[in-house]
């Protein structure tokens, strides 16, 4: 399944994986810290298990050490 | 990992340094390299998780906040240089002109001041009231209410308010709690499990190991949902549960530029590591220094939360723990008296800090309030006799001797 991460193609073998699945293929350090957007919309950490991403999504992995602006 | 003292010591277990280092290196550096021009897009859009910049942030301030955000269990911490830091970031990330904060009468000089002079010219109202008075709260919040704010235990009147219900009244008007909760750290309480939305911390006072350097931390327990606040209802769509942290990190921490140094993060989270031996050793020192003083005839008053005579005895134990923090105040007949007792001490320090190693003593009135008149000390209850002291962690009978012989003089 193709999607897209941080603005890069993406190819992960399992179907409608879910986000913290995702976060751990990708091996993210400490997910519990991380924002994420599927095509824009926030995800709430508390669904992050049964959240599913599909095929094309664009999914955003926000982390908190960063400087730039916030729009 | 169940133990706060535990947690201090080890932190995330997980993350190992490169060389296998124990303790983590300080990582005095400006800045940080990356492999190529995208890797340094991506950092600044917050997409890859690397360091940029280190007034933004930094591996060594990295390691101490999360030290405390699992030791808080917090959603997440920034680290700032001090404790009025910690509170001015958050209010100016919450506030704006026509918006008001509900607060205690009882606060910090230095705090007092923030409102009253730095804030109140911007357009933000603090309106001050008696923090165990539920009523008079509510009848302070209005639509343009964006905070309550208050101390744990307030400096130096040492007053204890029901945190729960007032967490209660926020909730009912969908306002965020923020607590200064300097004097007790979650060792003393757990103020998360109480309400509190956010906490602010002077680390420089017990995390810092024993006055090594200053610091502030804000605390974001992950609690108040942003969509409810004016100011940061827009992001809020976008960030969710992280839209006070990242406005912070991504706009008004990093525009401020008050951020931690990394050389104070590296002392503060040794300092961490030894929080809980030093609170149970300094507590235990107050309370037998608040019964010493009670009893003694020359001085007039004793306060300390711990003491049965405080009228926030039981609201105190019932929050924390059976430990009453490290600050207690006494009163003698007059300024005169006080002077002359704090020049007679042989041990007991002459200085402005609190929850360092040392005792330390100080007459809050010509000091950390010198700069209000006398109907502003007497509303916030700062007489011309008090006296404040710190406990430290000496043997508690070289304390006591010190006193004895100091009033013995007088």
């Amino acid at each position: 399944m193709k999607i897209t991460i941080n603005g890069e193609d993406y190819l992960t073998a399992k179907e409608n994986i879910s986000i913290i699945e995702l976060l751990e293929e990708r091996n993210v350090a400490r997910p519990e810290t991380v924002s994420v957007q599927i095509n824009g919309s926030f995800v709430k950490r508390k669904n992050f298990s049964t959240t599913v991403v599909k095929e094309n999504d664009e999914v955003d992995f926000v982390f908190m050490m960063a400087g730039g602006s916030l729009r | 990992m169940k133990g706060f003292a535990t947690k201090a010591v080890h932190g995330d277990l997980h993350t190992k340094d490169m060389h296998g280092a124990l303790r983590m290196p300080l990582y005095d550096s400006v800045a940080f390299e990356h492999e190529s021009a995208k890797d340094i897009q991506l950092s600044f859009e917050g997409k890859k998780p690397s360091h940029s910049y280190s007034r933004i942030s930094n591996p060594s301030v990295d390691d101490f906040e999360q030290r405390i955000r699992l030791l808080f269990d917090a959603l997440g911490v920034i680290a700032v240089s001090s404790g009025m830091a910690a509170i001015a970031n958050v209010l100016l990330t919450l506030g704006q002109a026509g918006a008001n904060i509900v607060t205690s009468r009882f606060l910090f000089g230095n705090t007092f001041s923030l409102f009253e002079k730095t804030l109140k010219p911007w357009g933000l109202e603090a309106r001050y009231i008696d923090m165990t008075d539920a009523r008079a709260l509510e009848k302070s919040i209005d639509e343009n209410t964006c905070a309550i704010f208050f101390e744990v235990i307030t400096n130096p009147q040492l007053q204890v308010a029901d945190v729960a219900k007032i967490a209660g009244i926020a909730e009912k008007y969908t306002i965020p709690v923020i607590l200064d909760g300097t004097l007790t750290t979650p060792y003393i309480f757990k103020s998360n499990q109480f309400g509190v939305d956010i906490e602010v911390i002077s680390s420089t006072k017990y995390i810092s190991g024993g006055a090594t350097t200053v610091g502030g931390l804000i605390i974001d327990y992950g609690t108040f949902d942003w969509e409810d606040c004016a100011r940061l209802e827009e992001d809020a769509g976008k960030f969710g549960d992280f839209t006070l942290l990242l406005k912070l990190r991504r706009e008004v921490y990093r525009n401020l530029g008050a951020c931690l140094a990394p050389h104070n993060a590296c002392m503060q989270t040794l300092g961490l590591e030894t929080l809980s031996l030093r609170i149970d050793k300094s507590c235990v020192n107050a309370l037998e220094i608040a019964r010493a003083l009670e009893k003694h005839p020359k001085v007039n008053s004793a306060n300390y939360p711990g003491l049965r005579s405080s009228k926030y005895y039981e609201t105190a134990q019932a929050q924390f723990n059976d430990k009453f923090g490290g600050i207690l105040t006494f009163e003698l007949n007059n300024r005169k008296e006080c002077f002359k007792f704090i020049d007679s001490l042989n041990i007991i320090r002459r200085a402005t800090n609190l929850n360092d190693n040392k005792t330390l003593i100080l007459h809050p009135a010509t000091t950390i309030f010198c700069e209000y008149s006398e109907a502003q000390k007497r509303e916030m209850h700062v007489s011309d006799s008090m006296l404040r002291l710190s406990a430290g962690i000496e043997d508690v009978e070289d304390i006591i001797d010190d006193i004895n012989q100091g009033l013995e003089g007088l």
